[in-house]
Protein backbone atom coordinates (compact mmCIF):
# COMPACT_ATOMS: atom_id res chain seq x y z
CA UNK A 1 0.00 0.00 0.00
CA UNK A 2 1.21 3.48 -0.86
CA UNK A 3 0.21 6.32 1.45
CA UNK A 4 0.87 9.87 0.44
CA UNK A 5 0.31 12.91 2.56
CA UNK A 6 1.91 15.79 0.74
CA UNK A 7 2.05 19.54 1.22
CA UNK A 8 3.91 21.72 -1.22
CA UNK A 9 3.56 25.24 -2.57
CA UNK A 10 3.95 25.04 -6.32
CA UNK A 11 4.65 27.93 -8.64
CA UNK A 12 3.26 27.79 -12.11
CA UNK A 13 2.40 30.22 -14.89
CA UNK A 14 -0.97 30.78 -13.23
CA UNK A 15 0.66 31.84 -9.94
CA UNK A 16 1.18 29.88 -6.73
CA UNK A 17 -0.82 26.81 -5.81
CA UNK A 18 -0.90 24.96 -2.51
CA UNK A 19 -0.80 21.23 -3.11
CA UNK A 20 -2.44 19.47 -0.20
CA UNK A 21 -2.96 15.86 -1.01
CA UNK A 22 -3.99 12.66 0.76
CA UNK A 23 -3.88 9.54 -1.34
CA UNK A 24 -3.90 5.82 -0.58
CA UNK A 25 -3.17 3.32 -3.32
CA UNK A 26 -3.53 -0.42 -2.77
CA UNK A 27 -0.59 -2.63 -3.65
CA UNK A 28 -0.95 -4.22 -7.07
CA UNK A 29 -3.58 -1.76 -8.27
CA UNK A 30 -3.50 0.14 -11.52
CA UNK A 31 -4.69 3.67 -10.77
CA UNK A 32 -5.05 6.83 -12.80
CA UNK A 33 -4.58 10.43 -11.75
CA UNK A 34 -7.00 12.48 -13.79
CA UNK A 35 -7.36 16.22 -14.02
CA UNK A 36 -6.46 19.37 -15.89
CA UNK A 37 -2.90 20.37 -16.71
CA UNK A 38 -1.37 22.16 -13.75
CA UNK A 39 -3.62 20.42 -11.20
CA UNK A 40 -0.61 18.85 -9.47
CA UNK A 41 -0.57 15.33 -10.94
CA UNK A 42 3.01 15.36 -12.22
CA UNK A 43 4.25 17.16 -9.09
CA UNK A 44 2.67 14.43 -6.97
CA UNK A 45 4.43 11.72 -8.97
CA UNK A 46 7.74 13.59 -8.84
CA UNK A 47 7.43 13.77 -5.05
CA UNK A 48 6.66 10.05 -4.87
CA UNK A 49 9.72 9.23 -6.95
CA UNK A 50 11.98 11.60 -5.02
CA UNK A 51 12.56 14.10 -7.84
CA UNK A 52 10.76 16.87 -5.95
CA UNK A 53 10.84 17.45 -2.19
CA UNK A 54 7.55 18.13 -0.40
CA UNK A 55 7.45 21.08 2.02
CA UNK A 56 6.01 18.68 4.57
CA UNK A 57 4.18 15.41 4.82
CA UNK A 58 4.82 11.70 4.64
CA UNK A 59 5.26 8.98 2.04
CA UNK A 60 5.09 5.35 3.08
CA UNK A 61 5.24 2.40 0.71
CA UNK A 62 4.43 -1.08 1.98
CA UNK A 63 5.13 -0.02 5.56
CA UNK A 64 8.51 1.59 4.75
CA UNK A 65 8.85 5.33 5.16
CA UNK A 66 10.29 7.00 2.07
CA UNK A 67 9.74 10.53 3.26
CA UNK A 68 8.81 12.04 6.59
CA UNK A 69 9.42 15.73 7.11
CA UNK A 70 9.09 15.41 10.89
CA UNK A 71 11.78 12.76 11.35
CA UNK A 72 13.89 14.04 8.45
CA UNK A 73 13.59 10.88 6.37
CA UNK A 74 14.04 11.47 2.64
CA UNK A 75 15.16 8.50 0.55
CA UNK A 76 17.10 9.35 -2.59
CA UNK A 77 15.38 8.61 -5.93
CA UNK A 78 17.65 5.61 -6.54
CA UNK A 79 16.68 4.14 -3.16
CA UNK A 80 13.00 4.27 -4.04
CA UNK A 81 11.72 1.37 -6.08
CA UNK A 82 10.03 3.48 -8.73
CA UNK A 83 10.14 3.21 -12.52
CA UNK A 84 9.24 6.40 -14.33
CA UNK A 85 8.08 6.64 -17.94
CA UNK A 86 7.64 10.06 -19.54
CA UNK A 87 5.62 11.11 -22.56
CA UNK A 88 8.77 12.16 -24.45
CA UNK A 89 10.57 8.83 -23.79
CA UNK A 90 13.72 10.58 -22.40
CA UNK A 91 16.05 8.03 -23.99
CA UNK A 92 19.79 8.71 -24.31
CA UNK A 93 20.25 9.51 -28.01
CA UNK A 94 23.90 8.50 -28.11
CA UNK A 95 23.24 4.99 -26.76
CA UNK A 96 21.60 2.09 -28.54
CA UNK A 97 18.55 0.29 -27.16
CA UNK A 98 20.53 -2.23 -25.13
CA UNK A 99 22.87 0.45 -23.73
CA UNK A 100 19.88 2.55 -22.70
CA UNK A 101 18.66 -0.38 -20.64
CA UNK A 102 22.08 -1.30 -19.28
CA UNK A 103 22.62 2.26 -18.10
CA UNK A 104 19.79 1.73 -15.63
CA UNK A 105 21.43 -1.32 -14.02
CA UNK A 106 22.44 -0.86 -10.41
CA UNK A 107 25.95 -1.66 -9.24
CA UNK A 108 26.46 -5.42 -9.08
CA UNK A 109 22.98 -6.08 -10.48
CA UNK A 110 22.68 -9.29 -12.48
CA UNK A 111 22.23 -8.26 -16.10
CA UNK A 112 19.99 -11.19 -17.06
CA UNK A 113 17.07 -8.80 -16.60
CA UNK A 114 18.18 -6.95 -19.76
CA UNK A 115 17.68 -9.99 -21.96
CA UNK A 116 14.38 -10.79 -20.30
CA UNK A 117 13.06 -7.27 -20.85
CA UNK A 118 14.29 -7.05 -24.45
CA UNK A 119 12.59 -10.34 -25.16
CA UNK A 120 9.34 -9.43 -23.42
CA UNK A 121 9.15 -6.10 -25.26
CA UNK A 122 10.08 -7.79 -28.57
CA UNK A 123 13.07 -5.47 -28.86
CA UNK A 124 15.79 -8.10 -29.38
CA UNK A 125 16.17 -7.36 -33.08
CA UNK A 126 16.33 -3.64 -32.41
CA UNK A 127 18.79 -3.80 -29.52
CA UNK A 128 21.71 -2.30 -31.46
CA UNK A 129 19.69 0.54 -32.99
CA UNK A 130 19.88 4.15 -31.77
CA UNK A 131 16.62 5.73 -30.51
CA UNK A 132 16.40 8.13 -33.48
CA UNK A 133 15.91 5.20 -35.85
CA UNK A 134 12.93 3.84 -33.90
CA UNK A 135 9.21 4.57 -34.24
CA UNK A 136 7.34 6.28 -31.39
CA UNK A 137 5.86 2.99 -30.21
CA UNK A 138 9.26 1.28 -30.23
CA UNK A 139 10.86 4.16 -28.34
CA UNK A 140 8.15 3.97 -25.71
CA UNK A 141 8.70 0.21 -25.33
CA UNK A 142 12.40 0.93 -24.76
CA UNK A 143 11.56 3.62 -22.20
CA UNK A 144 9.18 1.26 -20.44
CA UNK A 145 11.72 -1.58 -20.42
CA UNK A 146 14.38 0.75 -19.05
CA UNK A 147 12.01 1.77 -16.24
CA UNK A 148 11.72 -1.92 -15.28
CA UNK A 149 15.44 -2.72 -15.17
CA UNK A 150 15.75 -2.10 -11.43
CA UNK A 151 12.67 -4.23 -10.78
CA UNK A 152 10.57 -1.41 -9.33
CA UNK A 153 7.52 -2.01 -7.19
CA UNK A 154 5.85 1.12 -8.49
CA UNK A 155 5.60 2.08 -12.13
CA UNK A 156 4.75 5.69 -12.97
CA UNK A 157 3.40 6.40 -16.43
CA UNK A 158 3.08 10.13 -17.10
CA UNK A 159 0.96 10.42 -20.26
CA UNK A 160 3.03 7.65 -21.81
CA UNK A 161 0.95 7.11 -24.94
CA UNK A 162 -0.33 10.58 -25.76
CA UNK A 163 2.27 11.17 -28.51
CA UNK A 164 1.34 7.98 -30.35
CA UNK A 165 -1.23 7.29 -33.03
CA UNK A 166 -4.36 5.39 -32.11
CA UNK A 167 -3.33 1.98 -33.44
CA UNK A 168 -0.03 2.05 -31.59
CA UNK A 169 -1.77 3.35 -28.47
CA UNK A 170 -4.17 0.43 -28.37
CA UNK A 171 -1.31 -2.03 -28.85
CA UNK A 172 0.75 -0.44 -26.09
CA UNK A 173 -2.25 -0.31 -23.73
CA UNK A 174 -2.37 -4.10 -23.95
CA UNK A 175 1.36 -4.20 -23.36
CA UNK A 176 1.08 -1.95 -20.29
CA UNK A 177 -1.50 -4.30 -18.80
CA UNK A 178 0.76 -7.30 -19.44
CA UNK A 179 3.72 -5.53 -17.84
CA UNK A 180 1.60 -4.50 -14.85
CA UNK A 181 0.54 -8.10 -14.24
CA UNK A 182 3.80 -9.89 -15.05
CA UNK A 183 5.94 -7.72 -12.77
CA UNK A 184 3.23 -7.45 -10.07
CA UNK A 185 3.51 -3.69 -10.13
CA UNK A 186 1.52 -0.95 -8.52
CA UNK A 187 1.05 1.29 -11.52
CA UNK A 188 0.12 4.98 -11.49
CA UNK A 189 -0.95 6.48 -14.79
CA UNK A 190 -1.58 10.06 -15.81
CA UNK A 191 -3.91 10.17 -18.78
CA UNK A 192 -6.67 12.29 -20.29
CA UNK A 193 -8.06 9.57 -22.54
CA UNK A 194 -11.20 8.21 -20.89
CA UNK A 195 -11.29 5.07 -23.04
CA UNK A 196 -7.69 4.35 -22.07
CA UNK A 197 -8.35 5.04 -18.38
CA UNK A 198 -11.37 2.75 -18.27
CA UNK A 199 -9.50 0.02 -20.10
CA UNK A 200 -6.40 0.11 -17.90
CA UNK A 201 -7.25 1.26 -14.41
CA UNK A 202 -8.83 -0.23 -11.33
CA UNK A 203 -9.55 3.18 -9.89
CA UNK A 204 -9.31 6.87 -10.70
CA UNK A 205 -8.41 9.89 -8.56
CA UNK A 206 -9.40 13.29 -9.86
CA UNK A 207 -7.03 16.06 -8.84
CA UNK A 208 -7.96 19.71 -9.00
CA UNK A 209 -5.92 22.62 -7.63
CA UNK A 210 -3.63 20.26 -5.73
CA UNK A 211 -6.40 18.29 -4.03
CA UNK A 212 -8.15 14.99 -4.62
CA UNK A 213 -11.74 15.99 -5.33
CA UNK A 214 -13.20 12.66 -6.44
CA UNK A 215 -12.28 9.00 -6.65
CA UNK A 216 -13.88 5.72 -7.58
CA UNK A 217 -13.59 2.70 -9.81
CA UNK A 218 -13.00 3.71 -13.42
CA UNK A 219 -16.47 2.69 -14.63
CA UNK A 220 -18.22 4.40 -11.70
CA UNK A 221 -16.03 7.46 -11.98
CA UNK A 222 -17.09 8.25 -15.52
CA UNK A 223 -20.71 7.35 -14.92
CA UNK A 224 -20.58 4.23 -17.05
CA UNK A 225 -22.41 2.30 -14.37
CA UNK A 226 -25.09 4.91 -13.99
CA UNK A 227 -27.55 3.28 -16.35
CA UNK A 228 -28.98 -0.19 -16.51
CA UNK A 229 -27.91 -0.28 -20.18
CA UNK A 230 -25.52 -3.19 -20.73
CA UNK A 231 -24.47 -2.53 -24.33
CA UNK A 232 -22.23 0.40 -23.64
CA UNK A 233 -18.96 1.88 -24.77
CA UNK A 234 -17.05 5.09 -24.35
CA UNK A 235 -15.54 6.91 -27.28
CA UNK A 236 -14.78 10.19 -28.94
CA UNK A 237 -17.02 12.19 -31.27
CA UNK A 238 -15.55 12.47 -34.76
CA UNK A 239 -18.42 13.98 -36.71
CA UNK A 240 -21.83 15.58 -36.10
CA UNK A 241 -24.01 15.69 -39.14
CA UNK A 242 -27.59 16.85 -39.59
CA UNK A 243 -29.86 14.68 -41.67
CA UNK A 244 -33.54 15.40 -42.06
CA UNK A 245 -34.97 16.13 -38.58
CA UNK A 246 -32.23 14.27 -36.70
CA UNK A 247 -28.45 14.28 -36.25
CA UNK A 248 -26.05 11.44 -36.94
CA UNK A 249 -23.11 11.34 -34.54
CA UNK A 250 -19.99 9.38 -35.55
CA UNK A 251 -18.10 8.04 -32.54
CA UNK A 252 -14.68 6.43 -32.50
CA UNK A 253 -14.75 3.42 -30.17
CA UNK A 254 -11.45 1.57 -30.11
CA UNK A 255 -10.64 1.04 -33.77
CA UNK A 256 -14.22 1.23 -34.95
CA UNK A 257 -16.34 4.16 -35.92
CA UNK A 258 -19.96 3.68 -34.98
CA UNK A 259 -22.86 5.96 -35.77
CA UNK A 260 -25.62 6.95 -33.42
CA UNK A 261 -28.78 8.87 -34.19
CA UNK A 262 -29.41 11.81 -31.90
CA UNK A 263 -32.24 14.24 -31.39
CA UNK A 264 -31.33 17.90 -32.21
CA UNK A 265 -31.83 18.79 -28.54
CA UNK A 266 -29.12 16.33 -27.47
CA UNK A 267 -26.88 16.99 -30.46
CA UNK A 268 -26.75 20.68 -29.52
CA UNK A 269 -24.84 19.71 -26.36
CA UNK A 270 -22.22 17.68 -28.22
CA UNK A 271 -18.97 18.84 -29.84
CA UNK A 272 -16.40 17.09 -32.00
CA UNK A 273 -13.70 15.68 -29.73
CA UNK A 274 -16.07 15.18 -26.77
CA UNK A 275 -15.70 11.94 -24.85
CA UNK A 276 -19.08 10.24 -24.75
CA UNK A 277 -20.86 7.18 -23.46
CA UNK A 278 -22.84 5.21 -26.03
CA UNK A 279 -25.38 2.84 -24.54
CA UNK A 280 -28.25 0.66 -25.51
CA UNK A 281 -30.13 -2.10 -23.78
CA UNK A 282 -28.82 -5.64 -23.88
CA UNK A 283 -32.15 -6.59 -25.43
CA UNK A 284 -31.65 -4.58 -28.60
CA UNK A 285 -28.48 -5.58 -30.47
CA UNK A 286 -28.61 -8.55 -32.75
CA UNK A 287 -25.79 -11.07 -32.54
CA UNK A 288 -24.57 -13.23 -35.40
CA UNK A 289 -21.75 -15.71 -35.71
CA UNK A 290 -19.07 -14.58 -38.15
CA UNK B 1 -33.76 -10.52 -15.06
CA UNK B 2 -36.42 -8.24 -13.62
CA UNK B 3 -39.41 -6.29 -14.76
CA UNK B 4 -39.41 -2.99 -12.93
CA UNK B 5 -42.41 -0.67 -12.50
CA UNK B 6 -41.47 2.97 -12.15
CA UNK B 7 -43.96 5.52 -10.92
CA UNK B 8 -43.40 8.73 -12.86
CA UNK B 9 -45.17 12.11 -12.70
CA UNK B 10 -48.93 12.36 -12.18
CA UNK B 11 -49.44 8.74 -11.20
CA UNK B 12 -48.30 7.39 -14.54
CA UNK B 13 -46.33 4.15 -14.53
CA UNK B 14 -43.61 2.91 -16.85
CA UNK B 15 -42.39 -0.67 -17.05
CA UNK B 16 -38.87 -1.74 -17.93
CA UNK B 17 -37.23 -5.12 -18.35
CA UNK B 18 -33.59 -5.25 -17.21
CA UNK B 19 -31.03 -8.06 -17.04
CA UNK B 20 -30.23 -7.09 -13.44
CA UNK B 21 -31.90 -8.41 -10.34
CA UNK B 22 -32.16 -6.77 -6.91
CA UNK B 23 -29.17 -8.95 -5.90
CA UNK B 24 -26.92 -7.79 -8.76
CA UNK B 25 -28.05 -4.16 -8.75
CA UNK B 26 -28.71 -2.69 -5.29
CA UNK B 27 -30.64 0.25 -6.76
CA UNK B 28 -33.51 -2.10 -7.64
CA UNK B 29 -35.35 -1.44 -4.42
CA UNK B 30 -38.89 -0.27 -3.83
CA UNK B 31 -38.97 3.47 -3.29
CA UNK B 32 -35.52 4.13 -4.79
CA UNK B 33 -35.42 7.07 -7.20
CA UNK B 34 -34.37 6.39 -10.79
CA UNK B 35 -34.34 8.30 -14.04
CA UNK B 36 -36.08 6.72 -16.98
CA UNK B 37 -34.52 7.05 -20.44
CA UNK B 38 -35.81 6.06 -23.83
CA UNK B 39 -34.88 6.99 -27.35
CA UNK B 40 -37.08 9.34 -29.38
CA UNK B 41 -37.02 6.84 -32.26
CA UNK B 42 -38.60 4.18 -30.04
CA UNK B 43 -41.72 6.18 -29.26
CA UNK B 44 -44.74 4.95 -31.20
CA UNK B 45 -47.73 7.23 -31.59
CA UNK B 46 -51.37 6.23 -32.01
CA UNK B 47 -54.64 8.10 -32.17
CA UNK B 48 -56.58 5.04 -30.96
CA UNK B 49 -57.07 5.07 -27.19
CA UNK B 50 -57.70 1.33 -26.82
CA UNK B 51 -55.38 -0.69 -28.96
CA UNK B 52 -54.94 -4.42 -28.64
CA UNK B 53 -51.17 -4.49 -28.90
CA UNK B 54 -48.24 -5.90 -26.88
CA UNK B 55 -46.75 -2.55 -25.95
CA UNK B 56 -46.85 -2.13 -22.20
CA UNK B 57 -46.12 1.55 -21.73
CA UNK B 58 -48.85 3.94 -22.86
CA UNK B 59 -49.27 7.58 -21.97
CA UNK B 60 -51.80 9.97 -23.42
CA UNK B 61 -50.82 13.38 -24.67
CA UNK B 62 -51.36 16.13 -27.19
CA UNK B 63 -49.26 17.01 -30.23
CA UNK B 64 -47.62 20.35 -29.40
CA UNK B 65 -45.55 20.78 -32.53
CA UNK B 66 -44.62 19.00 -35.73
CA UNK B 67 -41.43 19.30 -37.72
CA UNK B 68 -41.87 17.47 -40.98
CA UNK B 69 -38.76 16.18 -42.76
CA UNK B 70 -38.45 14.36 -46.05
CA UNK B 71 -38.23 10.89 -44.48
CA UNK B 72 -38.66 11.42 -40.78
CA UNK B 73 -40.71 13.82 -38.71
CA UNK B 74 -40.25 15.07 -35.19
CA UNK B 75 -43.21 15.52 -32.88
CA UNK B 76 -43.14 17.29 -29.56
CA UNK B 77 -45.89 15.90 -27.37
CA UNK B 78 -47.28 17.25 -24.13
CA UNK B 79 -48.06 14.37 -21.83
CA UNK B 80 -48.75 13.65 -18.18
CA UNK B 81 -45.05 12.91 -17.70
CA UNK B 82 -43.94 16.12 -19.41
CA UNK B 83 -42.64 16.81 -22.87
CA UNK B 84 -41.88 13.74 -24.95
CA UNK B 85 -40.26 13.79 -28.36
CA UNK B 86 -41.25 11.17 -30.93
CA UNK B 87 -39.51 10.66 -34.23
CA UNK B 88 -41.71 8.80 -36.69
CA UNK B 89 -41.74 8.40 -40.45
CA UNK B 90 -43.18 11.24 -42.49
CA UNK B 91 -45.25 8.60 -44.24
CA UNK B 92 -47.01 7.71 -40.96
CA UNK B 93 -47.37 11.37 -40.05
CA UNK B 94 -49.26 12.03 -43.29
CA UNK B 95 -51.26 8.81 -43.20
CA UNK B 96 -52.42 9.51 -39.63
CA UNK B 97 -52.94 13.20 -40.39
CA UNK B 98 -51.10 14.21 -37.26
CA UNK B 99 -51.16 17.95 -36.68
CA UNK B 100 -50.92 20.22 -33.66
CA UNK B 101 -53.52 19.80 -30.88
CA UNK B 102 -54.46 16.25 -31.88
CA UNK B 103 -54.85 13.90 -28.92
CA UNK B 104 -52.64 10.84 -29.10
CA UNK B 105 -51.29 7.99 -27.00
CA UNK B 106 -47.55 7.35 -27.02
CA UNK B 107 -46.25 3.82 -26.61
CA UNK B 108 -42.85 2.44 -25.69
CA UNK B 109 -42.00 -1.27 -25.38
CA UNK B 110 -40.58 -2.29 -22.02
CA UNK B 111 -37.28 -3.46 -23.51
CA UNK B 112 -36.59 0.10 -24.68
CA UNK B 113 -36.68 1.71 -21.24
CA UNK B 114 -33.30 2.29 -19.60
CA UNK B 115 -33.15 2.96 -15.87
CA UNK B 116 -30.54 5.36 -14.55
CA UNK B 117 -30.16 5.28 -10.77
Amino acid sequence: MIQLNLHKTLSSTGGKMALDLDLTIEKGHFVTLFGESGAGKTSTLRMLSGLLKPDSGMITVGGTTWFDSRSNIDLKPQQRKVGYVFQDYALFPNMNVRQNLEYALQKNQDNSIIRELLEFAELEELQHRKPETLSGGQKQRVALSRALVQRPEILILDEPLSALDLKMRIKLQEYLLQVHKKYKLTTILVSHDIGEIVKLSDSVFEIQNGRVIKNGTAADFFGLNKTSAKFRFSGEILKIQREDVIYIISVLIGNDIIRVVSDPKEAALLRIGDQVLVASKAFNPIIQKL
Amino acid sequence: MSIVCVEVDNGEELMSVVIDSPESAPYLKKGKKVNVLFKEMEVAVTTQKELNISIENRISGVVASVEMGLLLSRLILETNIGEVIAIISTKSLKQMELVERIEVVIMVKLNEIILAP
